[in-house]
């Protein structure tokens, strides 16, 4: 009886935290000499009904240059729910991102303002880290861990 | 005869209780409670407005002013400072809500502005923050995963201008 109440009670709801920072506010963060940055890379996802879009490495992928950014579509015609998003799809884009600029760290999440909370944060756990590829502790891989949340856009 | 009857009497139990092991039940009851509260540096109003997302993140939550945003009130560090409006979606028709015209002077809440302006007053002035720890303005923001981001833009623009700077989002920790 003891055991079975325990058990159960350790399935309790934990919580965590994802900082961020917002920039228009918040005091600059110091610049890491030792990191190679290159100042023409600003990474931005845009958060829309229409899924993502990554702004800012588009040359990386596909070599057209800033006027087309790759997409990520929604899983159904429009997007309302964090379900219709494909998170996955927006980790693999970015995937190859980071794998050309493997010393960047820093993305900006530019939300559309009727985006819900919740495809928000998913959408920043998406940036954050690669959980399909894991290095050999099983850990996943890191993306983009800074995420820095940009006001939204009407 | 009597004999027989005094032997009956002598193993019929005695009626006392056993503590010692009642003891040992509630010991480990008390330290499995302590510790589960103890660890969590975060209280959640139990209300069925107030629907955290799930994330993948693994970084445990450190005690800070907590500003909490529900389907219906803003709060912070549990006080009430705002109503919410129902309002509907423009776009897909999904009841959602909106801060009051009167509680708001474009993206700043005024309320909640007036609120966490007395948290930095009483942190930096009155010693509610000793002198070696600095003010780090950081927030903790819990939000229910329905509200749009537009609200919670004009919670991190009020309490930016309110002297927070760091904003630690409160999510439910997923599998991952």
């Amino acid at each position: 009886m003891l055991i079975s109440f325990l058990l159960v009670s350790a399935q309790f709801v934990s919580f965590s935290v994802i900082d961020s920072t917002l920039p228009a506010i918040g005091e600059p963060e110091p610049v890491d000499p030792e990191k190679p940055k290159d100042p023409n890379f600003q990474l931005s996802v845009r958060v829309t009904r229409d899924g993502f879009q990554i702004v800012g490495a588009d040359a990386v992928l596909d070599g057209q240059g800033p006027s087309r950014t790759p997409r990520v579509a929604c899983k159904v015609s429009a997007c309302v729910e964090a379900a219709d998003y494909d998170f996955q799809g927006l980790t693999e884009r970015l995937s190859l991102v980071k794998a050309q600029h493997p010393g960047e760290e820093v993305a900006v999440i530019v939300p559309d303002l009727l985006v819900q909370y919740e495809v928000l944060v998913q959408a920043m756990d998406a940036v954050r880290e690669d959980r399909i590829v894991r290095d050999a502790d099983q850990r996943p891989r890191p993306l983009f861990p800074n995420v820095v949340i940009a006001a939204g856009m009407e | 005869m009597a004999l027989t009857r005094k032997r009956r009497r002598r193993e019929q139990p005695s009626g006392e209780m056993i503590l010692t092991s009642l003891m040992d039940l509630m010991t480990i009851i008390v330290v499995f409670l302590l510790h589960s509260f103890g660890t969590q540096q975060i209280a959640l109003a139990g209300d069925d407005e107030l629907v955290l997302p799930v994330s993948t993140s693994l970084k445990e939550p450190k005690r800070a002013v907590a500003v909490t945003v529900t389907r219906k009130q803003i709060l912070v560090d549990g006080q009430l400072v705002a109503t919410l409006e129902d309002s509907v979606d423009p776009v897909t028709q999904q009841p959602t809500v909106v801060v009051a015209a009167a509680d708001r002077v474009d993206m700043k809440i005024t309320p909640l502005y007036n609120q966490l302006s007395e948290k930095v007053a009483e942190a930096r002035g009155s010693g509610a923050v000793s002198d070696d720890e600095a003010f780090k303005g950081e927030v903790l923001l819990q939000c229910d995963k329905r509200v749009p981001f537009a609200l919670v833009r004009d919670v991190m623009y009020t309490a930016g201008a309110a002297g927070f700077s760091s904003f630690r989002f409160v999510v439910v920790k997923g599998s991952g």
